[in-house]
């Protein structure tokens, strides 16, 4: 951890607006728009596939609500959930964040792409590709559950009050 | 189904019976190669059940389009051999959704290309700063049925030995009222 400028974020809880066993969520301290909201893994990792499947489950049911309370909060008229997975995406910290971005109509926010159309073999050909490493998908990894402790039994010396007569019995 | 579902393009996608290039799908979830992709490989996953933004939908499909979509980019990174994805929900006109039925994007990102999906940091004066964090800390605490994380420092010191009454822990996590999800899906549809 340590050097991690988010995880000393969570655990200063700075800026915190909600947080659970696994999830922090803050208030940006780089926002693109004020309301902006970072929901991030309380336990360090770097990029999105390396924070466990239910906890990404999690911090989007947790970006979902906070996202209802933008609307509600802030009377945005719209949000945006985004993931910035590698620097090409725009990543900026080596800590998976999940973020919210409130968006109001004409707000300039740098947000879209120019979609443009894709012909029929060039799709055909990225499907099998991509369907060769689909197989695993929707096998997730759940959360551990914890050992139960089951007491072992102590054993008995002889020195225990409930033997240690029983050997003066003829 | 309903009428909405029926006249859904991505309804009709998502079971089948539109043809398109599906990379995935299960119970919940069908996923598709977008024919007017941002990148080459863009992913849309687009849930069963129709629902027009995610406030609308239940929290386990929501967790699951999460646990989908992590997997999903691990998978096009693999395939495709880039350095990246987005992970990308449009809620609401103003947000850039185009489709009146939720879809959760995945595109398959390299330096340079032509989506813009990392907005620039602005600043944002601390007067503001404080009234949204405020603002904020109440609703989102409102979501989860919880009390705000920390009283803003000051101004409620002197309250804060009030005590909490029960009726305002139990708070059930409510849901969004009918009304407010009408009225963004009416930024949606254009309020038909």
């Amino acid at each position: 951890m340590s050097d991690c400028l988010f995880c000393q974020l969570i655990q200063k809880k700075a800026n915190g607006v909600f947080e659970d066993e696994k999830v922090f969520a803050m208030v940006s301290p780089e926002p693109v728009a004020p309301g902006h909201i970072l929901v991030l893994s309380k336990e360090h990792a770097p990029i999105i596939e390396s924070v466990p499947d239910f906890v990404v489950g999690n911090m989007f049911t947790v970006a979902n609500k906070i996202g209802v309370a933008v609307f509600e909060a802030l009377g945005a008229q719209g949000t945006n959930l985004l993931i910035q997975n590698g620097p090409p995406a725009g990543q900026r910290h080596n800590h998976a964040m999940l973020q919210v971005i409130p968006r109001f109509e004409n707000d300039n926010l740098q947000i879209g792409w120019n979609p443009r159309p894709a012909d029929e073999s060039e799709l055909s050909g990225l499907e099998s590709k991509i369907k060769d490493e689909t197989k695993n998908v929707g096998v997730f990894e759940k959360e551990k559950q914890k050992p139960i402790e089951v007491e072992k039994p102590k054993e008995i010396t002889k020195e225990d009050y409930r033997v240690k007569y029983l050997r003066r019995i003829p | 189904m309903g009428d909405e579902e029926q006249q859904c393009v991505f309804c009709q996608i998502a079971s089948g019976k539109i043809p398109a290039k599906k990379v995935y799908e299960d119970d919940k979830v069908t996923a598709v190669l977008d024919i007017n992709p941002g990148t080459s490989g863009h992913v849309l996953v687009i849930p069963k059940q129709h629902a027009a933004i995610m406030p609308q939908m239940a929290d386990d499909l929501i967790a699951h389009l999460g646990m989908v979509a992590k997997q999903l980019s691990q998978a096009l990174i693999r395939a495709l051999k880039v350095e990246g994805t987005s992970i990308f929900v449009a809620n609401g006109v103003a947000a850039g959704q185009r489709a009146p039925h939720f879809l959760l994007h995945v595109i398959p990102r390299t330096q340079n290309d032509e989506v813009a999906l990392q907005p620039a940091i602005v600043k944002v004066d601390q007067k503001t700063a404080e009234a949204v964090f405020e603002k904020l800390s109440v609703s989102v605490a409102k979501q989860f049925g919880k009390e705000p994380m920390k009283p803003k420092p000051g101004k409620e010191e002197g309250k804060k030995e009030e005590p909490k009454t029960e009726k305002k822990i139990e708070r059930p996590a409510e849901k969004p009222s009918k009304s407010k999800l009408d009225e963004i899906t009416n930024f949606l549809t254009g309020g038909k």
